[in-house]
């Protein structure tokens, strides 16, 4: 029996492909990653196909690659690095549960953020999101790469929103994480009121911070429970306008250690643009009218008081405005706060929206903290002008994360895919900004890509003792080989 | 096993004679301990080899190789209070960091602090107060090491419905590794500063700790970002009145109240709704029924008589809350919250507990988390059980389940009469889970009550496996071996985790585990 036939009976012969089609949707992606071709790509549709396949994986020493979101991929992380398969889960789409009193939800991997969100909404919740994630993005994959969500308060650990997962490890071995490890099965605990809200443990290891961040080298999550919150009864966003981002930090600052607001980002005019425009021309009409930075705080009311608890708060929202000279006010040049609540509550329309100035878009993104942003953007407009690239054209998004303790910076360099030149300018930026922000003290928390290197060069320290772990979890390094520093 | 002379000289060339002893003397201060009894029938545990006080990273670095090269271990000790602070047995040696007590740094705007290990709760509070911001304190009280909750033990307190869990607000560390290399956790291992302990890639927090530490097992925790939060009160907290009833006047920003509910039932229900409005400062059972005649009793017969009258009264269901708030507008929101929770419940205000130097002890026994003197009043010592981290739900189950359990042990008369309900704890981060640990009071001088109270935990932890309660709180040796077949065989993948970390098993291992073969 060859391979793609041992592959076939675990998972079924329509779900095991190698038509060149197939293969060449999975060897790239829109980042600068070296382009491969995987042997094959599976779909399993249960833990038990997930198992059978990386047990085999051990067997025969194939990498697994394992892609839960659908495309368009963007860093690289999906993309083999030495062939092996590709373990597609977007088979496994059930939603298993939704708990309201405990705000809790239980989903596989390939269940995406529009189906999860309309079904929390029939419960009264919804699923802290990224900011417009694209339509095919997986929960899970979301919660996995540590993406910063759009309103910080409900950001206890940066591990938020993600609680308890089962996983098969690179060895094969079937793990739950958390509270769900146990005492009793996942129908023990629910019945004795548990509901795999705790991601801690089991007892003196948080097994699941090992697996997040990790790029699919740990092992293969085939479910996870996430922290869901009360779906708002009124919302009242506003949008607060400055010229000078540091005119709007102290601001920041305050909402954030007044818990103000729930919603809570910074973006400059290009990517509130490009959120809300559906071209290039509008896009570009847009970016030109709004002012260069523009903060977005949206105050709710959930089901208790929901009036009363919108008016204080916008009354203390005010008050603190008032208190650092900024303005927040419902509409600015025509663009509603609404209408961009609308688009963070939401997957992005088609096309994504970073893909709808040029076509393309590299993303540079790293952690620090809110005041430190300023000097960052400085000097990434500098480098982008050394290089030729309009600093017009760079969206910007600044998050606050942890409730305050940290701040995601993104920087989008859209493009165009056609243009060899410009994606050869945009490269050498791409790297040499990377470089640049990282020698000044940004923080490449999640390292995708060329940045991998670079980061663990910083830190060979965190490096050998992953090493250690992975060589714990899986010795036979079949997990997305060439990825982070294995 | 006593220290060779030669390595003894080795570990006083790093430190300096004036900090290092192997006097007997000094070396039992650090085996007696809380719950030795139930390790070794003595209050005290092994007497360590030899105690060391280093005062610098740069110190415990070199103890650590000398006590790999020299195939000794050790035991890293801040505040420590229980059996798992010091040594587990024979030939280890105590790290006694009380030397590294500085708050380095407090981030104002960015919300946390950097600390090192003998920096307590209520001197970090203090000097956040200062500037309106507060920590985490956790039930063990605030004489206990931040760092130390943050990196090595358990973590809850009851103000986690505003702040959160010890594991929750660590953010970089800089850790000296079982085999003596230094690895700086997070955003401080790039260079970036304190902000963040994850990454790059997989979060190293996950080896670090669990929802419990490590206890020591997996090297020491030398500095570490903390997570601070807002205080919506004064610079400075001014105390009145005599201790223990003494009492902190509360700031106009702040209300304090008991509440109590018909029910279990209800006030399971009362604690969600609260969550779920996002109200509440401080919030949980600090005052079980059991606890409540500590306060202020002088005898036992007093406790006995006190008892009885709050038992029957309103304190059976009973949860303790500060409301705080940035704004008068944003207490009246909360207050009006409250009001109609109560009302959805059936709860009320306790009227005996709305007197206002009774509220002003309330308020500075949940706000500098205190209380925890008190358990050892009534009978000498008291442990604890249960109380896993989980749903409210189903710590509310556990806290009933306690209190049946504890029952028999109570009519034979092993341990104190409290009751039965001396179930403490609380919901954290607007209560997205929860806990409530059964304490119980047992002499430790009498043989027949510590019979009892071991038997006790032993059946807790027993009846958390078959009814599916979660992972206890309570800490035993071969813990473990007893709960990794219950829940995924969690244990093996820790000895596979000692084993890569620490090759020469020099970190104390004895409330971790020993490695893998």
């Amino acid at each position: 029996m060859s391979e793609k036939e041992k592959l076939v009976a675990i998972v079924g012969d329509a779900n095991v492909s190698d038509t060149p089609e197939a293969l060449e949707a999975y060897s790239r992606d829109e980042s600068f990653v070296r382009q491969m071709k995987p042997q094959l790509v599976a779909r399993p549709q249960n833990v038990d196909e997930v198992q059978q396949i990386v047990k085999w994986a051990n067997r025969t020493g194939t990498p697994l690659i394992p892609v839960s979101s659908g495309p368009p991929h963007f860093r690289g992380d999906t993309v083999p690095s030495l062939g092996g398969v590709v373990v597609d889960l977007s088979r496994m789409k059930r939603i298993i549960r939704i708990n309201r009193r405990n705000r809790v939800a239980m989903v596989e991997p390939g269940v995406a953020f529009a189906e999860l969100q309309s079904e929390l909404k029939k419960e009264g919740l919804r699923l802290p999101m990224p900011l417009c994630p694209r339509s095919s993005k997986s929960v899970i994959g979301s919660c996995l790469e540590r993406e910063p969500t759009t309103i910080p308060k409900y950001q206890w650990d940066i591990s938020d929103p993600l609680l308890c997962t089962e996983v098969v490890f690179g060895t094969g071995d079937l793990f739950r994480t958390g509270e769900a490890a146990g005492p009793g099965s996942l129908e023990d605990q629910w019945a004795s009121g548990q509901a795999q809200t705790n991601p801690m443990g089991p007892f003196q290891v948080d097994f699941f911070r090992l697996i997040q961040g990790a790029q699919g080298t740990m092992g293969i999550i085939t479910w996870a429970t996430v922290k869901c919150e009360l779906l708002p009864q009124i919302q009242k966003p506003f949008l607060v306008a400055s010229q000078k981002l540091e005119d709007l930090l102290d601001f920041t600052y305050r909402l954030l250690w007044a818990r103000l607001g729930d919603e809570l980002l910074i973006l400059n005019n290009f990517n509130l643009a490009a959120i809300l425009a559906k071209d290039r021309d509008e896009i570009k009409a847009l970016r030109d009218t709004l002012p260069r930075w523009v903060l977005i705080v949206c105050v709710a009311g959930y089901e208790r008081l929901p009036q009363e608890r919108v008016e204080y708060q916008e009354k203390d929202v005010m008050d603190t405005a008032q208190r650092f000279g900024v303005t927040p006010v419902i509409a600015i040049q025509g663009v509603q706060g609404s209408d961009v609540m609308e688009a963070l509550s939401t997957v992005s329309a088609e096309p994504y929206w970073k893909l709808r100035f040029k076509g393309g878009c590299h993303d540079i993104f790293f952690l620090t903290t809110l005041e430190k942003t300023p000097e960052f953007i400085s000097c990434m407009y500098q480098m982008a002008d050394a290089a030729g690239h309009p600093g017009t054209d760079i969206g910007i998004y600044l998050q606050p994360q942890i409730q305050g303790r940290a701040c995601h910076c993104e920087f989008n360099l859209s493009c165009d895919p056609g243009s060899p030149k410009e994606m050869e300018k945009v490269r050498h930026l791409f790297f040499n900004a990377s470089k640049e922000l990282m020698e000044m003290g940004g923080f490449f928390s999640r390292p995708y890509g060329p940045w991998a290197e670079m980061a663990y060069s910083r830190d060979g320290q965190s490096a050998m003792a992953l090493r250690k772990v992975k060589g714990i979890f899986d010795p036979n390094n079949v997990m997305n080989p060439g990825k982070l520093c294995f | 096993m006593t220290l060779h002379r030669n390595v003894y000289q080795v570990l006083a060339d790093i430190v300096g004679h004036e900090n290092i002893s192997d006097e007997p003397v000094i070396l039992d201060t650090y085996a007696f301990q809380w719950l030795a009894e139930t390790i070794s029938g003595t209050k005290f545990c092994t007497r360590p080899e030899a105690v060391l006080l280093p005062g610098s990273v740069e110190e415990v670095q070199a103890i650590v190789k000398a006590c790999n090269s020299n195939g000794i271990r050790y035991k890293a000790f801040s505040t420590g209070w229980g059996p798992w602070n010091t040594v587990g047995g024979e030939g280890v040696i105590q790290l006694d960091l009380r030397r590294m007590n500085r708050i380095l740094e407090i981030d104002e705007k960015n919300m946390f602090a950097v600390v090192e290990p003998y920096v307590i709760g209520s001197q970090l509070q203090v000097e956040a107060m200062k500037k309106g911001l507060n920590c985490h304190l956790i039930g063990a009280g605030a004489n206990t090491s931040i760092l130390a909750s943050a990196t090595s033990m358990a973590g809850y307190g009851l103000s986690g419905i505003f702040m959160g869990y010890s594991n929750c607000n660590v953010l970089a560390v800089e850790w000296v590794l079982p085999d003596g290399e230094i690895l700086k956790l997070g955003s401080l291992g790039s260079g970036a500063g304190w902000f963040g302990g994850d990454g790059p890639g997989p979060s190293l927090r996950g080896v670090m700790r669990g929802m419990i530490g490590a206890l020591g097992g997996i090297g020491v925790f030398t500095k570490c970002g903390i997570k601070l939060y807002p205080w919506y009160g004064p610079p400075t907290t001014p105390m009145e009145g005599i201790h223990p009833l003494d009492g902190m006047p509360i700031p106009e920003s702040y209300q304090a109240h008991s509440l109590t509910f018909p029910s279990w039932e209800a006030l399971a229900d009362a604690v969600y709704r609260i969550g779920e409005a996002e109200i509440g400062y401080v919030m949980g059972r600090a005052l079980p029924p059991g606890l409540i005649p500590v306060i202020s009793i002088s005898s036992a017969a007093d406790y006995t008589q006190m008892l009885q009258m709050v038992t029957i009264d309103e304190f059976k269901y009973a949860i303790q809350i500060i409301l705080g708030a940035n704004s008068a507008r944003e207490l009246e929101y909360q207050k009006r919250a409250l009001e109609d929770i109560l009302k959805e419940t059936r709860g009320k205000i306790i009227p005996m507990m709305e007197e206002q130097s009774v509220k002003n002890i309330l308020f500075r026994h949940l706000i500098k988390s205190e209380g925890i003197s008190r358990v050892f009043q009534l009978a000498g010592t008291f442990a604890t059980s249960l109380g896993a981290g989980t749903s409210w739900d189903a710590a509310v189950a556990s806290g009933k389940l306690g209190e049946q359990l504890k029952r028999k042990y109570i009519e034979r008369g092993a341990i104190a009469d409290d009751g039965g309900d001396l179930a403490w704890g609380g919901a954290y981060q607007h209560c997205r889970f929860g806990h409530l640990e059964e304490i119980i009071m047992y002499d430790f001088q009498d043989p027949d009550s510590l019979k009892g109270a071991e038997e006790y935990i032993e059946e807790s932890a027993q009846a958390a496996i078959d009814k599916s309660l979660g992972q206890p709180i309570s800490i035993v040796r071969g813990m473990a071996e007893q709960f990794g077949p219950t829940s995924c065989d969690y244990h093996i993948w820790m000895k596979r985790i000692k084993k890569a970390f620490d090759p020469n098993i020099a970190a104390d291992p004895s409330f971790y585990v020993e490695p893998a073969e």
